[in-house]
């Protein structure tokens, strides 16, 4: 016998399956191993990878069966003669070792879903519970394995996809510890050939035949697939029992064509999927049922992923290995992973429906799971739970035409209709980037503004002090000096400053064209008071006003008549008239038209999220 | 540069303005008045404001 692993304590004979244990110099047969069920994991004993740098191969595993499926743990070795385990589960990875527990670890019958230890700094939280069926053992293992029956396993994750088990196989817990891999991540070479016809005889696709109708099957996941749903008679049949045994037959008030037709092959992220199963999921709040389709794709590598259809919206699906760490944003409850925060849109209770194709699990219309939806546009985090277990997955939204073309569909996808929890708003960025455009504009006018004002000339045409006293029975009116008012049509600025205090006067005033009899007619009022009362001193009004008029160049005179309080004391005023004056309200009025385009993009986008969260259930506190 | 609508928009205000400043427009509203007689200038109590009588405030706290 060969050993591959120095330090193998127990291997398996290829040829007649007996379970050889190294005993000091002698190889001892304790048992003979039944024929392993034919699996369709790409790896296979000699199978070798990297790990952090560090080559193994492949030497031996332990095969479990439980009633969601069945599993590898395949017992890796590295080169420097340590080793650990790669489990394989649908082709979802997680690579861990036998770890000195922390702390005591709980006895089977404490062990709980949702149960969290704080280990090295990270959070494991207890994801699911499995009570498996010791299928068997092949190769070399580092310890006396064979004979099992149930075994009891807790698997535990993180936020950041660290991966823990407890097994509960022994007379002691044990705690292995490790992360999920991708499988291109592992560099594996020497790898199970695919396409065998042993592997595609597993459940032969030919000769397959529904036992409820006789309508003919297919069976595109061999090894993963549970469960399989006749289109013609909708019967859900065993797809692991080679009579194809159906398990049970549902109701639909009519038959449903998914959209994307089962058996269509497509791309997704570079990798070939194949449409498998179809699945309709239905919440009732409020008795309002609303439902969603779900069309499970399969690569054979790659394993399983999701595609999700709502009024039009798409999103790509998988399940990850990790506990997304909760949290609060703001007043909504949250979650994060991968350095991005989710905020929570809703929780419903779904109910599966309608079922189509095939399957990893067993599926069964009117199965029930609570779900939670968190989102980080255009990305949306799912936490599954069901008694048994959490399943988390992530989605990225896609447009029905992104789905139309990956999959070669023909004809246009049905148009996208409402506003979907995750879906990118046409309008993100464009308010952001619209607002450092009208930046720009304003720095442009403040520095046009600067120009105009340090070139504008400012002439002092006429200054002239006046008294005003109106207990005088005198005609208040008066006539200035005529003034001579040059150069291209612009204007000319009136000011008027007075010594007011505690009173107010009002100016009638008429700038009139000497040679043609136009004038400009317009009234000021100059008010200010002062005082100081309980809360200290105060002031009011202005003791100066000033107009701008634009006038054609001539000779002008101002025709003034100040009216005040008859009782009144008399005051002092100056006119003054300038030519040439900027005016700031023209800025002020650019500055505002500047400001409504951007305004209205503001509104566009939050028009969007508005409509977005009115879906939600979670517009205040989760 | 995004959105060159909005620039283009964005200029033509600030052309608009640099045009609005050179004819001396402002946003202070004065009543024209064609044809004052030319006594005006010799008895300008003849003339009657438009403003005459105009509302008054009488401030203060």
């Amino acid at each position: 016998m060969p050993f591959r692993w120095a330090g193998a304590v127990q291997t398996t004979c290829e040829y007649c399956h007996s379970i050889l244990v190294r005993r000091d110099l002698n190889l001892e047969k304790v048992g003979e191993v039944a024929e392993l069920p034919r699996d369709a994991s790409p790896i296979q004993i000699g199978a070798e990878g990297v790990y952090r740098g560090k080559p193994f191969q492949v030497v031996g595993r332990i095969l479990y069966e439980y009633e969601g499926g069945g599993w590898n743990e395949w017992h890796i070795v590295f080169n420097d003669g340590t080793s650990g385990w790669l489990a394989d589960a649908q082709l979802e990875y997680d690579i861990s070792f036998l770890t000195a527990p922390p702390e005591a670890l709980p006895p089977g019958d404490q062990i709980a879903r949702a149960r969290q230890f704080l280990w090295g700094g990270a959070r494991y939280e207890v994801t699911s519970i499995t009570r498996a069926h010791y299928r068997g053992v092949q190769g070399e293992l580092p310890f006396e394995y064979w004979d099992k029956s149930d075994v009891l396993f807790a698997d535990l994750r993180t936020s950041d996809a660290r991966f823990g088990t407890i097994d509960y196989s022994g007379q002691a817990p044990l705690l292995f510890l490790g992360e999920a891999v991708g499988f291109d991540d592992l560099k594996f070479t020497n790898l199970r050939r695919m396409d065998t016809p042993e592997l595609e005889g597993h459940v032969a696709a030919s000769a397959l035949a529904c036992p409820g109708c006789g309508a003919p099957l297919t069976i595109s996941a061999p090894g993963h697939t549970l469960s399989v749903v006749c289109a013609n008679c909708r019967s859900i049949l065993d797809a692991s029992d080679p009579n194809l045994q159906v398990l049970e037959k549902f109701e639909a008030k009519q038959m449903i064509k998914p959209g994307i037709p089962l058996g269509t092959r497509g791309k997704l992220d570079g990798d070939d999927y194949e449409v498998i199963g179809f699945q309709i999921r239905t919440t009732d709040v409020e008795d309002l049922p609303d439902s969603w389709a779900e069309y499970l794709l399969f690569n054979r590598y790659k394993g399983f992923r999701y595609l999700t259809e709502y009024n039009g919206h798409w999103n790509d699906v998988k399940t990850i290995p990790a506990v997304p760490e909760r949290i609060q944003v703001g007043k909504k409850g949250g979650a994060k992973f991968m350095g991005h925060t989710y905020v929570l849109f809703d929780t419903e209770l779904a109910t599966t429906t309608y079922v189509l194709g095939e399957f990893p699990w067993q599926a069964h219309v009117g199965e029930k799971n609570g779900i939670k939806d968190f989102i980080a546009v255009p990305r949306i985090l799912s936490g599954e739970i069901s008694q048994d277990e959490t399943v988390w997955s992530l989605g990225q939204y896609m447009t029905g035409a992104q789905v139309w073309q990956a999959f070669h569909l023909p004809g246009q996808a049905p148009a996208a209709r409402g506003i979907f929890a995750n879906q990118p708003s046409p309008y993100a960025g464009q308010a952001r980037s619209m607002w450092s455009v009208c930046l720009n504009l304003f720095s442009i006018t403040i520095l046009f503004a600067i120009v105009v004002y340090l070139v504008a000339g400012q002439q002092t045409v006429v200054r002239h002090q006046y008294g005003f006293s109106p207990q005088t029975a005198a005609e208040a009116s008066f006539v200035t000096d005529t003034f001579e008012v040059t150069g291209h049509p612009s204007n000319v600025e009136v000011s008027i400053q007075t010594d007011l205090q505690n009173n107010w006067a009002y100016f009638n005033l008429a700038l009139i064209n000497e040679a043609t009899g136009q004038g400009y007619d317009f009234g000021r009022e100059v008010s200010y008071y002062s005082g100081r009362d309980s809360d200290g001193a105060w002031t009011e009004g202005s003791r100066n006003d000033s107009v701008i008029v634009p006038v054609a160049p001539g000779k002008y005179y101002l025709r003034v008549e100040p009216e005040m309080d008859k009782n009144a004391s008399s005051m002092l005023y100056t006119l003054e008239v300038k030519r040439n004056v900027p005016s700031l309200g023209l800025f002020l009025l650019a500055a505002g038209i500047l400001l409504i385009p951007p305004i209205f993009a503001t509104w566009r986008v939050a028009s969007f999220e508005g409509r977005r969260w009115t879906q939600s259930d979670f517009t205040e506190h989760e | 540069m995004r959105h060159p609508i909005y620039a283009i928009y964005g200029f033509l205000v600030l052309a608009s303005v640099a045009f609005a400043q050179y004819q001396g427009w402002s946003l202070t509203h004065v009543n024209e008045v064609r044809n004052i007689p030319k006594t005006v200038r010799d008895n300008p109590g003849a003339y009657r404001s438009v403003y005459a009588g105009y509302y008054r405030y009488y401030g203060g706290k």
